[in-house]
């Protein structure tokens, strides 16, 4: 009998992570349509299977190494770091990256080159500041002066319009020392540690022999703490915890407010924003906005971040944080 | 102070030297950039350039007249602080804009070479700073050292200034009027206390204003100091595009503090503000508060809202000190702090909103005003540096 488990992912909750982690790194979101369609290209290719991920249900089964494959896949696509880390991480789950995306270290130390992606080196450099009390810096000032300082170190030029660098030890070492320099940032473990070997990533992923620990990618652990639950090993499928989304409306008219003043969007009175929402919401998802809370299945939660986002033209930091999440058991 | 400060070709003048009106953020960012350039060639330190520059134009002005005293007043008058004689061979500086308003991305460095060089210049001595507010000293503390010989004049040329033509009045120029003042706003701009007042005074030698510290600053020590660098990494192949815009990066970090913070003042609101009746006119009216920085004759060429924005910019500090320090350019995008500030001026009308005073924070600059998303071009098809009559910048989207 098999022991490989299969998750069950809700697709707008991961979409809306990978936007999440994109606004993190002061990237614009992407329209989780328009990620659903390159992922299912880039993965189709990797796997060499097709997997919709514009399911209308907004939910794809599948095993673990497709999940992690995913997760590679929206992690190249859109730049962003799906990595766990800090006290959300699952106890059971390696607390440094997945062991598929780095290599031993007596390969890297052949002369052999390694893959760097960017949108983790920026996003580390200001996790390291943040943990310290320092403002981030934006990764276009990081990109430039890095490429600068790089080019007089190394006497080679990176282009860091790429998504990601291939490196050597040494290249690594230097940017060690730029980012410490420059940006007051250690990185635990080096650069070295956010990187990959340039082929290992479908292989490692592939192998049957893979460590359990490679399998247990972002995915395993989004879902394995959240509504995905891993099928049980006689193959039945476990139960699925749905989350539903409580709203409480006079927040949603708060939140829609403060954030277009953040923004510098004409002020729009309580009263109009109401009236908006509500003919907006009624009219798509059936909402009523008179009432004191709204509740929200996760399949239209899309839908709804979208109606926001076209009817104010605003996106929020963290819906999560807005909608005050409730799990349904 | 010596002499009064002498206001022509868009420029203001004090002992012969041009001096222009910059940010404690401008002021940061710029020095680090130069600060990239360590290790670009033998022999080079980038810190060396920063702190003799300083000295180099204190020389030049100590051979037009000015005496240790001069030099003191005018440096707190221009709102780099004060210094106060601890010791014979040591000074401190309990006000210091270098050493309380500027600001390090990297790991912090006694970083007030400016001030340094300025008393190498008035001393003929060696300087050595040796506590600064960077390194949580309490105050930043500088000692002489050995004499020091006189540097070379760094203004080999001469200022190559045209005449500049009046608003609206130029071949290829697009705009017909605006009902914004500019002569007014200038005026009631240079009534403003924009100086450091000294300790008997009640003053600490700043001048806090916008929202921001400023410094009324020698434009041939950017210049030096900008296209030394530049130069030094171009020559050893650091590629040019990312050379630039590491200084471009600068102004338009100036342009959301400075820029930003002028329109979100009382004053604008009540001087600027009430003249203008669309984003067109606000846009006339900053460059009207430009005109007034030092920087050059600021001239709109065309606005089309949301999508372009043309400046040109007759004797601009830029063009005219790079010419004063080396033969005509052959390449135009030269003008760093005038791309920035163009491409800054844009996002501030047409990325954010500024007329809606949405409240300008560094939290707001990175997630907002600098991400990628709504960002526009800027290019420079003509420039002072490179034989031209005048800068000019076009931004677009």
């Amino acid at each position: 009998m098999s022991q490989e488990k299969t998750f069950r992912i809700n697709l707008p909750t991961l979409f809306e992570r990978v936007n999440e982690r994109r606004r993190e790194q002061g990237l614009p979101s992407v329209e989780p349509a328009i990620m659903a369609v390159r992922a299912s290209i880039k993965f189709a290719i990797r796997r060499q299977k097709h997997m919709d991920l514009k399911d209308e249900k907004g939910e794809v089964e599948m095993d673990e190494g497709d999940a992690d494959a995913l997760c590679q896949t929206l992690g190249e696509l859109f730049n962003v770091d799906l990595h766990f880390d800090g006290p959300e991480t699952d106890a059971t789950a390696p607390s440094a990256p997945a062991a598929s995306l780095v290599p031993p270290p007596d390969t890297a130390g052949n002369g052999e080159m390694l893959v760097l992606p960017l949108f983790q080196f920026y996003g580390s450099i200001n996790r390291e500041r943040r943990n310290k009390g320092l403002q981030p810096i934006e990764p276009a000032v990081i990109s430039v002066r890095t490429g600068i300082k790089f080019s007089i170190m190394q006497r080679r030029t990176l282009n860091f319009r790429d998504n990601a660098l291939a490196l050597s030890e040494a290249d690594l070492r230097a940017l060690d020392g730029i980012v410490a320099q420059q940006f007051d940032a250690n990185i635990p473990g080096g650069l070295r540690s956010l990187c990959r070997a340039p082929a290992a990533e479908a292989p490692a992923a592939e192998s049957p022999a893979a460590p359990a620990a490679a399998a247990k990618g972002f995915l395993s652990r989004l879902f394995g703490r959240n509504d995905g639950k891993p099928a049980q090993p006689d193959g039945h499928e476990a139960p699925v915890h749905k989350i539903h989304y409580s709203l409480d409306t006079s927040n949603l008219l708060l939140a829609i407010i403060t954030r277009r003043a953040y923004l510098g969007h004409k002020p729009i009175t309580p009263d109009k924003v109401k009236r908006r929402c509500g003919k907006a919401f009624s009219a798509e998802l059936e909402l009523d906005m008179d009432e004191e809370k709204i509740a929200l299945p996760p399949e239209q939660l899309d839908a709804f971040a979208e109606i926001i986002r076209k009817e104010f033209e605003i996106m929020f930091d963290d819906l999560d944080d807005l909608l005050g999440k409730k799990l349904n058991k | 102070m010596k002499e009064a400060p002498e206001f022509k070709h868009g420029q203001t003048f004090l002992g012969g030297l041009n001096h222009v009106y910059h940010c404690n953020h401008y002021n940061a960012h710029l020095q680090m950039a130069v600060l990239l350039a360590e290790g670009v060639e033998d022999g080079f330190d980038p810190r060396q350039l920063l702190r003799d520059s300083a000295t180099r134009l204190v020389q030049l002005l100590k051979r037009r007249g000015y005496g240790a005293q001069d030099l003191r007043d005018e440096f707190t008058w221009c709102g780099f602080g004060h210094f106060k004689d601890v010791t014979a061979d040591q000074v401190e500086m309990p006000g210091s804009h270098y050493g309380q308003s500027t600001y390090l991305l990297g790991a912090p460095e006694k970083s007030c070479y400016f001030n340094a060089g300025f008393l190498q210049g008035i001393a003929d001595r060696v300087v050595v700073e040796t506590a600064c507010r960077h390194m949580k000293g309490r105050t930043d503390v500088f000692e002489f050292g050995a004499p020091l010989p006189a540097m070379t004049d760094p203004l080999v040329n001469p200022p190559p200034f045209t005449p500049v033509p009046a608003r609206f009045d130029f071949l290829g120029c697009e705009i017909k009027g605006t009902p914004v003042d500019e002569a007014k706003i200038v005026a009631t701009v240079a009534t403003l206390p924009l100086y450091g007042k000294p300790p008997g005074g009640h003053g600490d030698g700043l001048i806090p204003a916008f929202g921001v510290v400023l410094t009324n600053h020698y434009a041939d020590y950017y210049n030096l100091i900008s296209y030394e660098t530049y130069r030094r990494m171009i020559h050893a192949g650091v590629p040019a595009d990312m050379t630039r815009e590491a200084f471009v990066q600068c102004g338009h970090v100036c342009a959301f503090n400075t820029f930003g913070g002028i329109m979100e003042s009382p004053e604008f609101h009540a001087l600027v503000v009430p003249m203008c009746q669309n984003v067109q006119d606000w846009v006339h009216g900053m460059v009207a508060v430009i005109n007034a920085l030092g920087w050059g004759a600021w001239r709109v060429e065309k606005i089309v809202p949301g999508k372009e924005l043309v400046i040109r910019i007759y004797n601009s500090y830029e063009g005219i000190g790079y010419r004063r320090l080396y033969p005509a350019a052959t390449e135009k995008q030269l003008s760093f702090l005038a791309l920035g500030a163009v491409r800054g001026l844009a996002h501030l009308f047409w990325k954010i909103d500024i007329r809606e005073r949405p409240g300008l924070s560094q939290d707001f600059y990175f997630k907002v005003f600098n991400s990628e998303q709504g960002s526009w071009q800027v290019e420079q098809t003509h420039a002072i540096a490179a034989g031209d009559g005048f800068d000019r910048i076009v931004a677009w989207k």
